[in-house]
């Protein structure tokens, strides 16, 4: 009897040490795209966040949570990540919705142009890899792959293990950002400004992309969260301004609110010659001006409490000016 | 369900955990499920030859025995006994020759059924006949090659009265459709395996223990050195006249290891998921590139194929009527030794030739077979030469230089024999061996070798951890045991480094590859 | 013919076959104890102990048996 005790003990202690081993050999050895402006997020104390930004690469690029705090004190995080689309950004904000109670969503909605759950495996890694591990994850997994590639994403170590021979010091030292999930960019590449099209120009939502619309707003609704639709500038692709015209008919429909950049850019003065990093992506220049923009939408629209006198806030100054020091645009 | 997959870990798992809850008496026909489970999973229709070969060998088995009985030979007075006996055997081998025929025709129709039309209409074709019969469009059943030979050793022995023919269809069923060892082999023997396969053992737990090192050991063999050489492998050989000598030798020493590794690390699987439920399969291995000839090598290399080919092809082959025959009719001719000499050169031929055979329908094994005839039978005639020269020069057998320059030697032989083995054609075996004898091939090519240099320091460093397995197992010492001495730090720490070394230097999963994301960089 | 006199005989087969004058085998001699007794050698062998003993070894035997002690158990049966 006594030996078997033992025996159990020491299976039961194997396997701890088993499960360790493993969760540090799958941090270290995976891809670490994007970990540094999500996992953050994970830091915030929890029920912080007035207001969330959830989508893909086009809002890291083009809102800046921490000027938006600086100049209108709204507290914010960008939980988003690289060409994630509207399914994956519903367990996105399932996700977050763990650890937060926000007043507010501001939804990307500019992969409305895609008919896809993911868009490409390594995206897709990208977004559930930096995903806490949650029944939130896993309902992902299960919906977003099929089932021959969904053991991937649970133990992704099988996609990346042949990394070890690629590790950098990267890979062992804490992950730490003070941009609160943007991407701060410089960089420039001068690009023309898109066509005009009027408003009834407007093709038909993709079956796909408007049933998780739907499904993120009438979360959303459920939650007693105010949503506010956004696409942020960015070079036509895929007949795109037609299709995020559509986006209108939904907006009505929920009495939100849809603001796409690409369809009256004058109106932030955007400047395609200086305002892109790239054709997608917005740079610092660009990003100041969508930033200030939704920031005096956000606050004379909606019931954003102003966080800067909030003594319980007060580690958003110390963050500011770390942020300060780093960047400078 | 390959033994390299999640898929067969869950079935594993599953199987041995049920086994022992299962009540002892009964545990026999879990196996039987599971192991028909196992095989159907990779094609339902498989499964119709694998009871086909089932149906046929127990039948006859029991035909066999039923002969035996009808008479009892020990009753008669002893004039009769032998003429009894005389008949008896007649109508034994009958039958016994039936069942072989049955199971060798399904077998030859499947795998050499093409092979040997094509080479007809061929030979044809060079007469200027014309003989282009249909060619059979079927897949190969798994394990057909194992199972077969199985059977037919079973049928066999049953003959020869080594074992008695076994009663129960199920349990004879589960002989020959045991999981563990249907698909690879090892090849196995009734009288051996019926010990301990239909007995229901009791949870051991150092055994338990033991058995999943082993398990271990094969999934390192496999998935860390074999699937690691066989990307280079993979890559050079079938594009040999961009390399320079140096790496076609490389390659060729590479997949000497590669088909080493991935043969005994699926026999370490197969005989470490045995060993949990108490079941001993027979050993496939014992260091065969540590051997010192090539007879030796064939001694310890793929051990249950050879010894099938010595007790049931070799051995009545040299002891059949007209082999003896010919014997004594030689023995007047070139006198007694050489006589005897000359029956063994035809007997090692036609062995060889049908093993060679066995491994594929394609000229090029023959020739790796052949190949391995010749050496054996140019060995057998030389050898009082070699011992002569060896006794004149005073030449120390034992001595480690000596020994040691044998054993490259056999190596380097046996990386010659997987020439032919490894290529699609003989033309290609040739073309290879013509590349390495010329000398206006470079010495090195810029070409790279498919894998990288971080993968080949890693496949080096494993490869020779795997020599110092391979040195224990040539002394027949259980590094499990040395382990088990050993404190639990230590302990648990070689099976943890083991562990990841497999789940991080592994070849398995979609793979990765940092330049897949395009167009963001962050 | 008692087992001394087998063991005498297969003594000097054994030397014959194996070119050795030094084998002495008794019943638990087994192939691995004598220098090239493998399975060529074993029909050999076993060709030149039927010759000496004029009696025939069945399959069974020639695949089973283990060791000297073996061999001259049959022999001692048969002959």
């Amino acid at each position: 009897m006594k030996i078997k005790i033992q025996r159990l003990i020491k299976a039961v202690a194997f396997m701890l040490i088993f499960v360790i081993l493993f969760s540090g050999a799958t941090y270290i050895l995976r891809n670490k795209n994007e970990a540094n402006i999500v996992l953050p997020f994970y830091d915030e104390p929890k029920n912080t966040l007035d207001v969330l930004f959830i989508g893909s690469s086009h809002l890291m690029c083009s809102v800046y949570p921490m000027e938006l705090y600086d100049r209108y004190g709204i507290a914010s995080y960008v939980f988003a990540s690289s060409a994630q689309l509207l399914p994956q950004s519903y367990y996105q904000l399932k996700e977050a919705l763990r650890f937060q109670s926000p007043e507010m969503v501001v939804l990307d909605v500019s992969s409305v142009i895609y008919d896809t759950k993911i868009s490409t495996t390594e995206y897709a890694h990208v977004q559930i890899d930096n995903m806490s591990f949650s029944p939130v994850k896993y309902e992902a997994i299960l919906d977003l792959f099929d089932s021959g590639s969904r053991l991937e994403y649970v133990f992704n170590i099988a996609r990346f293990h042949s990394r070890w021979k690629e590790l950098g010091l990267y890979d062992f030292k804490p992950i730490t950002s003070c941009t609160k999930g943007a991407y701060v960019s410089t960089d420039c590449t001068p690009c023309l400004p898109n066509r005009i099209i009027s408003a009834d120009d407007k093709y038909e939502l993709f079956p796909t992309a408007e049933k998780y619309l739907r499904k993120i707003l009438d979360l959303c609704r459920q939650e007693n969260i105010e949503v506010l639709l956004f696409n942020a500038p960015s070079v036509e692709e895929h007949d795109s301004l037609p299709r995020c015209n559509a986006v209108n008919d939904i907006a009505e429909e929920y009495g939100l609110n849809y603001i796409d950049l690409n369809f009256n850019p004058d109106i932030i003065g955007f400047d395609p010659s200086s305002d892109y990093r790239d054709p997608w992506h917005c740079n610092a220049k660009g990003a100041m001006k969508v930033t200030t923009y939704l920031g005096d939408f956000i606050v004379s629209n909606y019931q954003i409490p102003d966080r800067r006198s909030d003594q319980s806030y007060s580690f958003w100054n110390e963050q500011l000016e770390e942020y300060r020091n780093t960047y400078n645009y | 369900m390959i033994f390299t997959s999640v898929k067969f870990l869950v079935f594993i798992t599953a199987v041995v955990s049920i086994y022992f809850i299962f009540p002892k008496k009964y545990r026999w026909i879990w196996l039987l499920a599971s192991s028909y489970f196992f095989y159907l999973s990779a094609s339902v229709k498989y499964g119709i030859f694998l009871v086909f070969s089932t149906v046929v060998t127990y039948t006859a088995a029991l035909l066999i025995e039923k002969v035996s009985e009808s008479i009892d030979v020990s009753l008669l007075p002893k004039e009769q006994k032998k003429q009894a006996r005389q008949i008896l055997d007649k109508r034994k081998k009958i039958i016994t020759a039936i069942a072989i025929v049955i199971n060798f025709g399904v077998l030859f129709a499947l795998k050499y059924y093409n092979f040997t039309v094509e080479n007809i209409s061929a030979i044809a074709d060079t007469f200027g006949l014309k003989f282009s019969p249909a060619l059979l469009n079927v897949l190969l059943p798994v394990g057909i090659s194992f199972y077969t030979f199985q059977v037919i050793g079973y049928i066999i022995d049953v003959y020869r009265g080594i074992n008695k023919a076994e009663r129960n269809f199920f349990k004879y069923a589960l002989f020959v459709s045991y999981f563990p060892q249907i698909m690879q082999g090892p090849i196995g023997r009734f009288s051996e395996l019926s010990k301990t396969l239909y007995t229901g053992h009791a949870f051991d737990y150092e055994r338990f223990t033991f058995a999943l090192q082993r398990m271990l050991l094969g999934f390192f063999e496999k998935l860390v050195i074999a699937d690691r050489l066989a990307i280079a492998v993979d890559t050079v050989w079938p594009d040999y006249q961009s390399y320079g000598k140096f790496e076609i030798l490389l390659i060729g020493v590479f997949y000497a290891i590669q088909i080493y590794a991935d043969f005994a690390g699926y026999m370490d699987i197969a005989l470490g998921a045995s060993q949990i439920m108490g079941i001993r399969l027979s050993e496939n291995f014992k260091a065969p590139y540590f051997s010192a000839s090539i007879p030796e090598f064939w001694r310890r290399w793929h051990i249950t194929l050879g010894s099938w080919f010595r007790d049931y092809l070799f051995y009545p082959v040299m002891r059949s009527g007209w082999c003896t025959a010919l014997g004594k009719k030689l023995k007047g001719i070139i006198g007694k030794k050489a006589s005897s000499k000359a029956t063994t050169v035809i007997a090692l031929l036609c062995v060889w030739f049908f093993t060679g055979m066995w491994h594929g329908a394609n000229w090029t094994y023959i020739m790796w077979g052949v190949y391995y005839g010749v050496l054996i039978i140019l060995s057998t005639l030389f050898a009082p030469l070699f011992d002569s020269f060896v006794q004149k020069h005073s030449i120390n057998r034992d001595n480690p230089v000596y020994k040691s320059l044998q054993i490259l030697k056999t190596f380097i032989l046996v990386c010659i024999g997987y020439i032919f083995f490894r290529s699609d054609t003989l033309s290609q075996a040739f073309g290879i061996i013509g590349r390495i004898l010329n000398f206006s091939t470079p010495l090195t090519s810029p070409a790279g070798i498919g894998i990288d240099r971080a993968d080949i320091i890693a496949a080096a460093v494993f490869v020779l951890l795997l020599i110092i397995i391979d040195i224990f197992r040539a002394y027949d010492i259980d590094i499990r045991e040395i382990i088990a001495k050993k404190n639990i730090v230590l302990r648990w720490a070689i099976y943890f480094i083991m562990l990841f070394a497999v789940i991080i230097f592994g070849i398995y999963g979609p793979g990765y590859t940092s330049s897949s994301f395009i167009y963001f960089q962050f | 013919m008692d087992r001394a006199e087998i063991f005498e005989r297969l003594n000097n087969v054994f030397r014959d076959v194996f070119d050795d004058d030094s084998i002495t085998v008794s019943d638990n001699t087994t192939a691995s104890d004598i220098d090239g007794w493998d399975s060529l050698m074993h029909i050999t062998l076993i060709s030149a102990v039927e010759d000496e003993f004029d009696m025939k070894f069945d399959m069974k035997s020639v695949v089973a048996m283990k060791n000297v002690g073996d061999m001259a158990d049959i022999i001692e049966k048969e002959a």
